[in-house]
């Protein structure tokens, strides 16, 4: 537990965020699918821990749910994105793309920089 | 600000748990289900489509657990969850939780008791402004080791040039006679000097304090009461101010009150007058004025400083008769609680053994039920409890047991901590109250879980240990696994640790329960039975001269011989066991250099008093009636006199200087004064005739045929018809004068005693929970050992063989312990070593014993085992 956790919910909670900007409202299935989807498959998690997630995103004011009906018929809890959500999104990604473009020149292979 | 949002909403989750619980089961199974049908769209039979839905969430009740932990602030509301449950874990089992609590009852309200007496002595702030700055001042000399007073150009020099201080005030101590209507007190008074109340930052709660010009020479005419005094004497009016009362028989007028707190110099100081203290005091040291001095320290300035200048002072001193005076400044608490400072601390230090045997006491039985609780631990995992919500659930257990056990222990000290004021000494009593304050509760409550935690981590680490997958499949009995293999271990282990702890505060118990019997067995020198005493006070405004004094004396002391019931009667400036006065002296034909020669204590004594007494006469003549002022000088001279100064020679006829030349005449047996435990000096006697001194509250001793308490009232009625401005005081038996000074060593002795057989009694219920789950445990083994012809006397060895191993350790351990640990008993042992082997041996044989019996009767089980019924018990 501890900090691993809190790095991958991290992450977690910006591929949520930029899931429900790409799809609309959604439900948490919806949302664990798609994730797995478009990380090809690599990112193998129990939808579990999508759920406590979703609810730090709520109670944070970033998503918001309502009891809604699925595609198929079926009662389900959507999530949509609020604008302190979309906000923060904007935020995080930036933040996130700064962060990997500063990784990545660590990783790039030596002698490529000045 | 989203951190704050967020957590408003957590805090908003704590509440409508049972509306979110539904919501949240709702979500989840739509989840599955959504999962489920696109599983079954994907071709999966109906059965594997469900289960693959659940494997990918990762099970549902792990994940409404992790869920839950983010909806509320998690760990309240754990808490309550495991509060609860934990409540009705131990109403389930009644009998280990009310062993639990009684255990821990008794060592914490043990603890609980010992430190109300500690923080009311060493810790309670003390009722002054700023105490912890107020230095009490006294002069010491080598040759003198009870003297403790200063002299009158001390304290001004002191004044004058110490630095350290920002005020200060000279004071003495002594005892006046106070008349209220017909009746004349002796009560304890001190005098004050001007600054005394500036120093301590005390004011009267009724009436003024001494005004300056009081401080002079004709104006001391007013007094203050003490709150006691007032509420008792006077019946708490404030029409009290402005009367006169008798002190000493002058006319004195009530100008205040005193606050009920306020004890200084001394606990039982009831009067306060001005002192008058001239310029030219003497420079030399009156022990009857009895002065000392109390100064406050400058803001920045250390005690230590004040000390430096206190000795440079010391050291300009010119040599006084009494030699070279040291001047000591110490803090007023060190002055206050003084001697009571070790036996206090041991005392803490011995109860607080008695908490850790009874920490380890229910740890132990913490761990005994964990095996019993192996399997429901083991479930809760599987349904999702993480690791650390089990662990944190049994330290709540704990932590339940220990307040609650705490607070059943408060209710012991209440009753505890009563008791044991009643048998504390008055100045000690004074400082420590018989109520539980709070910060004594605060303590307990400290106490109970800092406990809880000691005895809860351990048992909590095992329970993670267990393998849940084992434990499920109900693993049987008697398969005695890993995990509780090193249960037994460790519960092997805190029986040793009780048994070595029980083993030191016994063997501390013993020692000073031995020191005491050899105390009490120490002849003093005189007799004890039948004898009274009592002192007559003489106000010094009536009886102004040695010769009027002695006058009444002599009367008093005809008509005491007359009372019946009274087989002889003597007089003794001071009583035995109340006091000393010394003497330096010379002796004729030989020369010693000033500040070497010969020094005795020294008694004036009516003829009678060696009789009285029981005193041995070694050699020549008691005092006799003809020993009068004006005939020749007469002293008598005690055995260790006789051998320090005349060896090889007859001391009688020999004469000595002690302002005029006096003669042996008789040489007795040596005494001890002081107390038991001392072994004084010298003794000199003088004849009450003959002394020349003023004594105004003159002792006397009396040989009874009747019971001593008998004559009380005849004595009394005696005196007041004699003069009733003569108040008496300390009327008393010898004997029991001589059991008050054992009184601190007998309650030290008592509550040492009491946590030692309380620590054995705890040990056994150690010993005897171990041996019965060894029994039960192993009753398959031992009953195909007595299938395979084993008798069950060898069955009952082998238990007992196993247990004897870990006592032995124990008792081993604590042995050694006490060897290193009983140093800090040294000062308070009498007659007895601190290694001293019968008390060592003692302790051994007596934990032994216990622990046998501890044994006995589970192992006595394990033998009466039937084979066919424990070999079919699976």
């Amino acid at each position: 537990m501890g900090e691993k956790t809190d790095v991958w919910q991290g992450t977690l909670a910006l591929m949520v965020l930029k899931t429900l900007e790409a799809m609309g409202p959604q439900h948490g299935y919806g949302i664990a699918r798609r994730i797995e989807q478009t990380s090809g498959g690599r990112l193998l998690v129990n939808y579990g821990t999508l759920y406590p997630a979703l609810l730090k995103l709520e109670q944070e004011g970033a998503i918001a749910a309502e009891w809604g009906v699925s595609e198929n018929n079926r009662k389900a809890k959507f999530y949509r994105l609020t604008r302190a959500g979309r906000k923060q999104l904007a935020k995080e990604a930036q933040d996130w793309e700064r962060a990997t473009a500063i990784l990545a020149r660590f990783l790039a292979p030596e002698g490529g920089g000045s | 600000m989203r951190r704050a949002r967020a957590g408003m909403r957590r805090l908003a989750g704590l509440f409508g748990r049972k509306r979110r619980e539904r919501e949240l089961s709702a979500e989840l199974e739509s989840h599955l289900a959504l999962h489920i049908e696109e599983n079954l769209r994907a071709g999966m039979t109906a059965e594997e489509a469900r289960r693959q839905a659940l494997i990918k969430l990762g099970g549902m009740e792990q994940a409404k657990e992790l869920y839950r932990e983010q909806r509320g602030i998690a760990w309240l509301e754990t808490l309550w969850l495991d509060l609860r449950y934990a409540a009705r874990t131990l109403r389930r089992s009644a009998g280990f939780t009310s062993v639990a609590i009684l255990t821990l009852a008794l060592g914490i309200g043990a603890t609980t008791a010992i430190f109300s007496v500690v923080y009311g002595a060493l810790l309670r702030p003390l009722p002054y402004a700023n105490a912890s700055r107020l230095v009490w001042i006294s002069g010491h000399f080598r040759a003198m080791p009870f003297l403790h007073n200063l002299a009158g150009a001390d304290y001004f020099s002191i004044q004058h040039s110490v630095d350290a201080f920002s005020s200060l005030g000279a004071m003495t101590n002594s005892g006046v006679a106070l008349r209220i209507g017909n009746e004349s007190r002796w009560l304890p008074a001190a005098r004050f000097g001007r600054g005394v109340f500036k120093t301590l930052g005390a004011q009267p709660l009724l009436g003024r304090k001494f005004l300056s010009r009081e401080y002079q020479q004709g104006g001391d005419q007013e007094v203050l009461l003490s709150y006691s005094l007032w509420q008792q004497r006077f019946a708490g009016e404030a029409s009290v101010l402005g009367r006169t009362v008798l002190v000493n028989l002058k006319p004195y007028t009530v100008v205040g009150v005193m606050p009920p707190r306020f004890d200084f110099p001394s606990h039982d100081t009831q009067l306060w007058m001005p002192l008058v203290l001239p310029r030219a005091a003497t420079s030399d040291y009156a022990p009857d004025l009895d002065l000392h001095a109390v100064a406050r320290l400058k803001p920045g300035a250390s005690l230590a400083h004040a000390q430096a200048e206190l000795n440079a002072l010391g050291e300009r001193r010119l040599k006084t008769s009494f030699g070279k005076v040291t001047l000591r400044g110490e803090s007023l608490r060190t002055n206050l609680v003084g001697s009571y400072r070790l036996p206090l601390v041991i005392l803490l230090a011995a109860v607080g053994l008695l908490l850790l045997i009874s920490c380890a006491g229910v740890a132990n039985l913490l761990l005994a039920r964990l095996s019993v609780r192996e399997r429901e631990t083991a479930l809760r995992a599987a349904l999702g409890a993480t690791r650390g919500r089990v662990f944190r659930q049994l330290l709540t257990e704990s932590l339940l047991l220990g307040v609650v056990g705490g607070a059943a222990g408060v209710v012991l000290a209440v009753f505890g901590a009563g008791a044991l004021h009643s048998l504390l000494p008055a100045d000690l009593a004074h400082l420590a109250p018989a109520s539980l304050n709070l910060p004594v509760l605060l303590f307990a409550l400290g106490v109970s879980i800092g406990s809880a935690v000691l005895f809860g981590v351990a048992p909590a680490i095992f329970s993670l240990r267990t393998n849940p997958g084992e434990a499920l499949q109900g693993a049987q009995r008697g398969a005695v696994g890993a995990s509780s293999a090193a249960r037994h271990r460790a519960r092997s282990g805190l029986v040793a640790t009780e048994v070595a702890l029980a083993t030191i505060l016994a063997v501390g118990g013993l020692l000073l329960f031995r020191s005491l019997l050899r105390l009490e067995n120490v002849s003093p020198g005189f007799r004890t039975r039948n004898v009274l005493m009592f002192r007559a006070f003489l106000p010094p405004e009536k009886y102004k001269t040695p010769v009027e004094q002695r006058e009444f004396y002599n009367t008093l002391l005809g008509r005491l011989r007359a009372l019946p019931g009274v087989r002889s009667a003597a007089f003794d400036a001071i009583l035995p066991f109340t006091g000393w006065g010394q003497a330096i002296f010379d002796i004729k034909g030989r020369d010693y250099p000033k500040g070497q020669q010969p020094r005795a204590d020294m008694f004036q004594v009516s003829p009678g008093y060696f009789q009285t007494m029981g005193m041995p006469l070694l050699r020549g003549r008691t005092f006799r009636a003809s020993d009068a002022a004006t005939s020749q000088p007469v002293v008598v001279i005690d055995q260790k006199l006789a051998m320090a100064y005349w060896p090889n020679q007859d001391p009688i006829g020999q004469e000595i200087y002690d302002g005029e030349w006096t003669t042996i005449v008789g040489v007795v047996g040596h005494v001890r004064f002081l107390d038991l435990a001392t072994d004084p000096g010298p003794e000199l006697y003088l004849p009450l005739d003959q002394a020349r001194a003023h004594v105004w509250g003159g002792g006397f001793v009396l040989h009874t045929s009747v019971k001593p308490e008998s004559l009380d009232l005849a004595i009394r009625s005696l005196v007041a018809q004699l003069d009733p401005d003569v108040p008496l005081l300390d009327l008393m038996t010898l004997e029991g004068r001589i059991s008050d000074t054992l009184s601190d060593r007998r309650l030290q002795t008592l509550l040492l005693g009491l946590f030692a057989a309380l620590a054995l009694v705890l040990t056994a219920v150690g010993i005897a929970g171990v041996i019965s789950y060894t029994v039960s445990q192993r009753t398959r083994e031992m009953g195909l050992r007595m299938a395979l012809g084993a008798e069950p006397s060898e069955v009952f060895r082998l238990v007992l063989r196993g247990m004897l191993g870990v006592v032995g350790l124990g008792l081993l351990a604590g042995l050694a312990g006490a060897l290193a640990l009983t140093r800090f008993l040294e000062s308070v042992l009498f007659g007895v070593g601190r290694w001293d082997p019968a008390s060592f041996a003692g302790t051994a044989a007596v934990v032994l014993a216990v622990a046998f019996l501890a044994s006995y009767l589970p192992a006595r089980r394990a033998a009466k085992v039937d084979p066919a019924v424990a070999l079919r018990q699976e």
